[in-house]
């Protein structure tokens, strides 16, 4: 597919702010249901963290797009091939571990992304970054206990955990990737060498699940579309839910 | 503006503005100020022309806070009802809040509630470090 990227700065801000969206919003999910109440409280501060993130980026996408549309706006009022985000994070949730193998590979992939971000020549990315990373730190140090916990656990949670690991696998290649759009704010001093950080990932990743006593994955086709707005049919139905009220009740607030 | 000016009688000293900005609670655990929580991190007056603005500058303790908007409208009343006309609140992230931005006050207050303060990260180094220093010094002592 090709399209045109008129503005690759409101691009790339899209990218980071749909990927916390669309986490965020599925940890909401579990809200209600998570298996006990400090674990439903967690999930929920993280996903409040990534909505923060989100309305810092989006704010900041609004401002680099220029036509008065606001972050409220950018989040609630557009359709599925518009959104920017990985194809993990609009995985369903499924069971817990699932859940928890897509939080730890994201986490992983985030804080280091971020840690880069910091260095960005355009301070308003650079503090946002700062301020993320801070909180993208915590979010791995639980989704990695996590892993461990239930990697080294039962066999039923071993189990289950390995499954995770293993299906999710093929999305993780899409964090490396790097197209037009990165390729430009990258020589613009902007932001980072996304191929760079697959080896400092994989070597994190590689070590929580060796403690884990869990197999890592070996390389293989990637899926990808994500980031330039080819998502999967989970994408639809998860907006649908979130983007429900604005559409009834179009400039509802509360 | 020279010292003696009629002006300067009639607007509230920073240090006054701080302490009416000591009454305001965080929300969320109301026995601490938000100047004690250290969220607050600048005070200043603005010229605009001849108008005189106050500004205050505030920061997220995280990103999400969901309190953030309650702590604006609350620094807006309790100001106002001291007399401030023009305010104007901005937010700052940079750099972000560290729990070592908590006063002394702030500490006690928490501890009192029944929180736990934070271990202030510069003070618990300086911990390890005397302790290091004084197990060193055991070692190299003579027998």
């Amino acid at each position: 597919m090709h399209v045109k990227f008129e503005n690759p700065l409101f691009e790339y801000l899209l990218r980071l702010g749909d990927n916390c969206l669309i986490l965020g919003h599925r940890l909401s999910e579990w809200v209600g249901h998570a298996p006990a109440i400090e674990e439903e409280l967690a999930l929920a501060n993280v996903a409040l963290d990534l909505l923060g993130q989100t309305q810092l980026w989006l704010g900041l996408a609004a401002e680099a797009e220029g036509t008065g549309r606001d972050a409220d706006k950018i989040a609630y009022l557009r359709d599925a091939g518009e959104f920017r985000n990985l194809l993990l994070l609009e995985q369903p949730n499924g069971d817990f571990a699932f859940t928890m193998a897509r939080q730890f590979y994201f986490d992983a992939w985030h804080l280091l992304a971020l840690q880069g971000l910091t260095g960005s020549t355009d301070t308003r990315i650079a503090d946002i970054a700062a301020k993320a990373s801070k909180e993208v730190a915590y979010h791995l140090r639980r989704s990695s206990d996590w892993v461990i916990t239930l990697g080294d656990g039962t066999e039923e949670s071993h189990r289950r955990m390995q499954a995770a690991i293993d299906d999710l696998w093929m999305y993780t290649g899409e964090m490396f990737e790097m197209d037009e759009v990165d390729r430009e704010l990258l020589a613009r001093g902007l932001t980072i060498d996304l191929a760079s950080l697959r080896e400092p990932w994989l070597e994190r990743v590689t070590a929580t699940l060796s403690k884990a006593t869990l197999e890592t994955p070996k390389p293989g086709w990637a899926q990808r579309g994500g980031k330039r707005g080819v998502h999967s049919e989970h994408l639809g139905y998860l907006l649908a839910e979130m983007q429900f009220l604005q559409r009834a009740h179009p400039n509802a607030t509360w | 503006m020279q010292p003696g000016d009629l002006i300067t009688s009639t607007r509230a000293t920073l240090e006054q503005v701080w302490a009416w900005l000591g009454e305001v609670l965080d929300p969320e655990i109301p026995v601490i100020s938000v100047v004690d929580l250290g969220i607050v991190r600048d005070v200043r007056w603005e010229h605009d022309g001849d108008d005189v603005r106050l500004v205050v500058t505030v920061t997220p303790t995280y990103s999400g806070c969901a309190a953030t908007a309650v702590i604006a409208r609350e620094i807006e009343a309790t100001l106002c009802e001291h007399g401030i006309e023009a305010l104007r609140l901005q937010t700052r992230i940079s750099p972000p809040w560290t729990t070592d931005w908590i006063s002394e006050t702030g500490r006690r207050r928490l501890r009192e509630f029944g929180i736990a303060p934070p271990a202030e990260q510069g003070a618990s180094l300086l911990r390890l470090r005397r302790l290091n220093a004084r197990a060193a010094v055991r070692q190299t002592r003579p027998k």
